[in-house]
């Protein structure tokens, strides 16, 4: 992926375009809202990093900016400003994902994945399939093969957002914003404890694990290789 | 910016001023509209007053003539001649046919008479000038004219003392008004003096005075209820950060200690050796994390003090909420082999922050959790009171010691040092913080045995 990280903090930037390079994209850097747009507006990205205080040019007026010109490169951006409003300002002014500071890498580069790979459906899919594993939402019915797994309501929903995001790194935050229809802090394991329990109902012995957790970032579902 | 007392005093002296110049204005056209009025009247009346008189004059003069003769109107007109004063002065001519042997005190025939009975204006003779003489003439019936006449000179004496009255009596009003006026306005505006002193004295740091208040209810006296309980509310907001920096200062200077030591021993004394390394790493990221959600869960109390958060307030149905917190915790119920009830009615409206509460919640239910023995009981319980709604969530366990009930709610008490949980000590700090953001409280009582923790909310939060 070509992404442009727009970000003034030096030390902050390096980091973000030596992890992102070492996953594989090509980052160009910006550190300022002027260049920045002349960049964005200029050349083809896959994908905006933007931090939202900027010299110059705030973020949230590039992107409003960005935004007039009809351009709909996916944006992640990054703040030190946390609350519900902020985020909520922050998606309002055409951001496609916010991510709070301090930030895991792991968590930029899974959102920047979630955020280029999510594409506009009209109508939502009635049936999700992974290997075996198939969910039907209209019946509420998941099946492992050809054997039906009963799960509660919750458990249900856990599922259809990992099947949904399948292939992809899901962190612990983007399940809590996903699933769950509040903005919480759950402050405990609790997340790891549910996964845990889809995986007792998914992934019994012996069939190959779908569900896989990626260490101090989060979970992966895919279908074994 | 600060003003000094002496412009404040000439601020305020040329408010009240200009008040009472105001009203003394407003007050004095008024009056001299009345004057004018009165005065105008007073003179159209004697005018006519002095017309009627000299039309009577001439009604008795011609019927003393028809009746007695001419010799007898002759005689009277004499007598009228008299009795002549000087404020009172009159004029008559009687002119014969011929013009021979006319009488009066009229030197000769006006030129400029008019026709008979019709009044007109003569030179006075006695206040050449100064005054006119209303005139009049008639023709009598053996064929001599007789001509009257009424000096103005009475009526222009009362209208003048009239008008100086008037203008006294204006002039004296005027001051009257004015002073009144100004003393009026200086005690009414003695209080909002009064308030500008208390404003001084806190900028210069009393932060703890208040404004007087005088408890007349006026408007003056409800204004400064108001910024009293703003000056309360400003200094409850201080406290409140005072609080929060402190509380900052406490949970983050330990944790980055220990990170500080690690990293001083690693350099020093025993670097980790390479099998140790990523462990070690992961150490130091653990405690960078725990400083982080600290800091983040000490904002977020200090942004729920501030009670900014209430414009998001919404109305919603309180029970599904009670029943996803349950839903969510149920896995770590599970493990723990603990049984949940909810005692739930079917609908419980409710006016407040939705992720708050549901965050309330969860963290009760996390204490609960934490602290309570396996196998033991939850139970969620919400329901309309008279007040509003009381939300609880009460366990078996342990119970808490009385003494300790309130200390729980302080920002780093954790229930067993020796226990180590993964929880910040904050979780019953924000319980209570949230109480408070509703208007609402937060109370602690034995469930015998046990816990029980009550959230007295109101229907609808009133600022």
């Amino acid at each position: 992926m070509r992404v442009l990280t727009v970000e003034d903090d030096e030390e902050i930037a390096r980091f973000l375009q030596k992890g992102l390079s070492t996953a594989g994209h090509v980052v160009d850097l910006a550190n300022n809202g002027r260049d920045a747009l002349f960049l964005a507006t200029g050349e083809r990205y896959d994908a905006i990093v933007l931090d939202r205080m900027l010299p110059q040019m705030d973020g949230l007026t590039l992107l409003t900016a960005l935004r007039g010109t009809g351009d709909s490169t996916p944006v992640l951006l990054l703040s030190a400003l946390g609350s519900v409003d902020e985020r909520v300002r922050g998606l309002r002014a055409g951001g496609d994902d916010y991510l709070v500071k301090p930030f895991a890498l792991s968590e930029v580069l899974a959102r920047l994945e979630a955020i280029t790979r999510r594409t506009p459906k009209t109508g939502v899919e009635p049936c999700l399939r992974v290997a075996d594993l198939e969910l039907d939402r209209l019946a509420h019915t998941v099946h492992r093969g050809t054997q039906l797994l009963t799960l509660k309501p919750q458990e249900f929903r856990v599922l259809e957002f990992l099947m949904r995001h399948a292939g992809q790194v899901v962190t612990r935050t983007m399940l809590l914003e996903g699933v769950w229809d509040y903005h919480f802090d759950p402050q405990t394991n609790v997340i790891d404890v549910h996964i845990s329990r889809l995986r007792a109902q998914i992934d019994r012995e012996p069939l190959p694990p779908l569900i896989h957790t990626l260490r101090g970032v989060g979970y992966c579902l895919r279908a074994p290789q | 910016m600060p003003l000094s007392k002496l412009q404040a005093l000439r601020l305020l002296r040329a408010t009240s001023t200009r008040l009472a110049l105001l009203n003394g204005a407003a007050f004095a056209f008024g009056f001299a509209v009345l004057l004018v009025l009165m005065v105008w009247l007073a003179d159209r009346f004697m005018t006519d007053q002095l017309a009627e008189s000299l039309d009577a004059e001439m009604q008795i003069l011609v019927a003393d003539m028809e009746i007695d003769g001419p010799e007898a109107l002759r005689l009277l007109l004499g007598l009228r001649l008299a009795e002549q004063r000087s404020n009172h002065v009159r004029i008559y001519r009687l002119e014969p046919a011929d013009g021979q042997g006319a009488i009066g005190n009229l030197p000769q025939w006006p030129q400029h008479a008019p026709a008979a009975g019709r009044n007109f204006e003569l030179d006075s003779l006695h206040h050449p000038g100064q005054t006119q003489v209303l005139a009049r003439w008639e023709q009598l019936s053996d064929g001599s004219r007789l001509l009257v006449g009424f000096d103005e000179i009475e009526l222009r004496e009362v209208r003048r003392k009239l008008r100086q009255a008037a203008l006294y009596g204006f002039s004296a009003l005027l001051l009257v008004s004015l002073i009144g006026g100004v003393l009026l306005t200086r005690a009414a505006l003695r209080p909002v003096e009064a308030i500008r002193r208390s404003a001084e004295r806190i900028m210069r740091g009393e932060l703890d005075h208040r404004i007087p208040l005088r408890n007349t209810g006026d408007e003056i006296d409800r204004l400064g209820e108001t910024l009293n309980a703003m000056l309360d509310e400003i200094s409850r907001l201080i406290t409140a950060v005072q609080g929060a920096t402190d509380s900052i200062a406490h949970d983050l200077r330990s944790p980055l200690t220990r990170h500080r030591a690690r990293l001083e021993v690693a350099r020093g004394t025993s670097p980790p050796s390479l099998s140790q390394w990523p462990g070690w790493i992961q150490q130091n990221l653990d405690d960078i994390d725990h400083v982080l959600e600290t800091f983040q869960a000490l904002l977020r109390i200090a942004s729920i003090d501030s009670g900014a958060l209430r414009s998001a307030f919404e109305s919603f149905d309180l029970v599904p909420l009670l029943r996803d917190a349950g839903e969510f915790v149920e896995p770590l119920l599970e493990e723990r082999k603990l049984e949940l009830q909810l005692q739930l009615p079917p609908r419980l409206l409710i006016h407040g922050h939705r992720h708050l509460l549901f965050q309330v919640v969860l963290n009760l239910l996390d204490n609960a959790i934490k602290y309570i023995p396996e196998g033991s009981r939850i139970r969620i319980a919400a329901n309309a009171t008279a007040q509003g709604i009381a939300l609880s969530v009460c366990d078996n366990g342990p119970g808490i010691a009385a003494e300790d009930r309130e200390k729980v709610f302080s920002r780093h008490y954790r229930g067993d040092p020796a226990r180590h949980s993964t929880g910040l000590g904050l979780g019953l700090s924000l319980v209570r913080s949230v109480a408070t953001l509703h208007l609402g409280s937060v109370c602690i009582t034995d469930a015998g045995p046990g816990t029980c923790v009550t959230l007295s909310l109101p229907l609808f939060p009133r600022e």
